[in-house]
């Protein structure tokens, strides 16, 4: 276990002083290793709140480049990274964020071929993707590695958050049972920041050991009315990935 | 029975009243809601509905008083 630093107590102090937290707290996000899938809006939120919190050790991936149309709500990236990979130009942001934790990246897409091998050495996997056959590889993978995952999603002024156990709670595929079509999803950028922001909220609470409120339930959020419900999602014993039939887990 | 609605967001919504009551007939399933509210089968496919706080399947059958929260599934990011 990696002990705090004098740099890290100041560095940290106001998060320290948040009774949940203290020193104990900072130095389970130190010790902890995550991975960030997708560098886009979400992943923009997601990624510079858990680097500047001192999560010890960040792997950020992602496959495509920077372009002109990303930046109303990537702010990860700026126009100089246009062209780019957003892995580079994730790693050059998030390295001026905090130098003192270990930032990875990897200029990839997830496939069911290297997700495992991706997400071998992770303890969470957070989801910031904008499609659901990516998303339902990374479930799968969350289960098989028994880690959890933090899903979020965002559309126009709307945006959605869950926690994935596996073991104690439904999955993502026991929620999901069809999918929209790909198409131009339309996004305020305001709106994967405050998705991000709660996926972020609910992984420090999960290292510090506080249980993700949102585990086993899926926030709705409405930018545009400003309306946040939470709904319980049950496990499905049908369901292709974690269903008891499918021999895959068991309660 | 009266049953309780309430639709978030981007969903269709009949003229335009995110929040009204319907007047189903005993043993109606969520489906029944689809259908009131004109749904198509694609449309409905995406619909996670919600009764009294809890995801439940279309074919779930519902109660008097039940209040039932219809939002899209979404997957931007
Ligand atoms: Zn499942």
């Amino acid at each position: 276990m990696e002990k705090l630093t004098k740099s890290d107590l100041d560095r940290y102090d106001r998060q320290i002083i948040i009774e949940e937290i203290g020193r104990q707290g900072q130095e389970k996000l130190k010790n902890a290793r995550v991975t960030i899938v997708g560098a886009g809006g979400l992943g923009s939120s997601v990624s510079m709140y858990l680097v500047a919190a001192g999560i010890g050790e960040i792997t950020i991936i992602d496959g495509d480049s920077v372009s002109l149309s990303n930046l109303n709500r990537q702010i990860l990236h700026g126009e100089s990274a246009i062209g780019k990979s957003k892995v580079e130009s994730a790693i050059r942001r998030l390295k001026d964020i905090n130098s003192d934790i270990i930032i990875k990246g990897i200029c990839d897409k997830v496939t069911d071929d290297n997700v495992l091998a991706l997400m071998a050495d992770s303890m969470a996997i957070i989801d910031c993707l904008d499609n659901f056959l990516t998303r339902f590889i990374l479930n799968r993978a969350a289960l098989k590695l028994e880690i959890p995952l933090f899903f979020g999603a965002c559309y126009g002024f709307e945006g959605r958050v869950s926690v994935i156990i596996p073991g104690k709670t439904p999955c993502l595929e026991c929620l999901l049972k069809s999918i929209p079509p790909p198409e131009k999803v339309p996004v305020l950028g305001a709106t994967p920041g405050v998705i991000g922001a709660i996926q972020a909220t609910e992984v420090i609470k999960y290292f510090i050991g506080i249980k993700p409120t949102l585990a086993g339930k899926l926030l709705l959020y409405d930018g545009k009315n400003n309306m946040y419900e939470t709904i319980e999602i049950s496990r499905d014993p049908d369901c292709r990935a974690c269903g008891t039939s499918h021999g895959r887990r068991n309660e | 029975m009266k049953i309780k609605v309430k639709i978030l967001g981007v969903l269709k919504k009949p003229e335009g009243k995110s929040i009204f009551q319907l007047e189903l007939p005993d043993g109606a399933k969520l489906t029944d809601i689809y259908e009131r509210l004109n749904y198509t089968k694609l449309e409905a496919s995406f619909v996670v509905p919600a009764v009294n706080g809890k995801v439940k399947k279309p074919s779930h059958t519902l109660s008097e008083n039940d209040e039932v929260l219809l939002s899209m599934t979404v997957g931007g990011g």
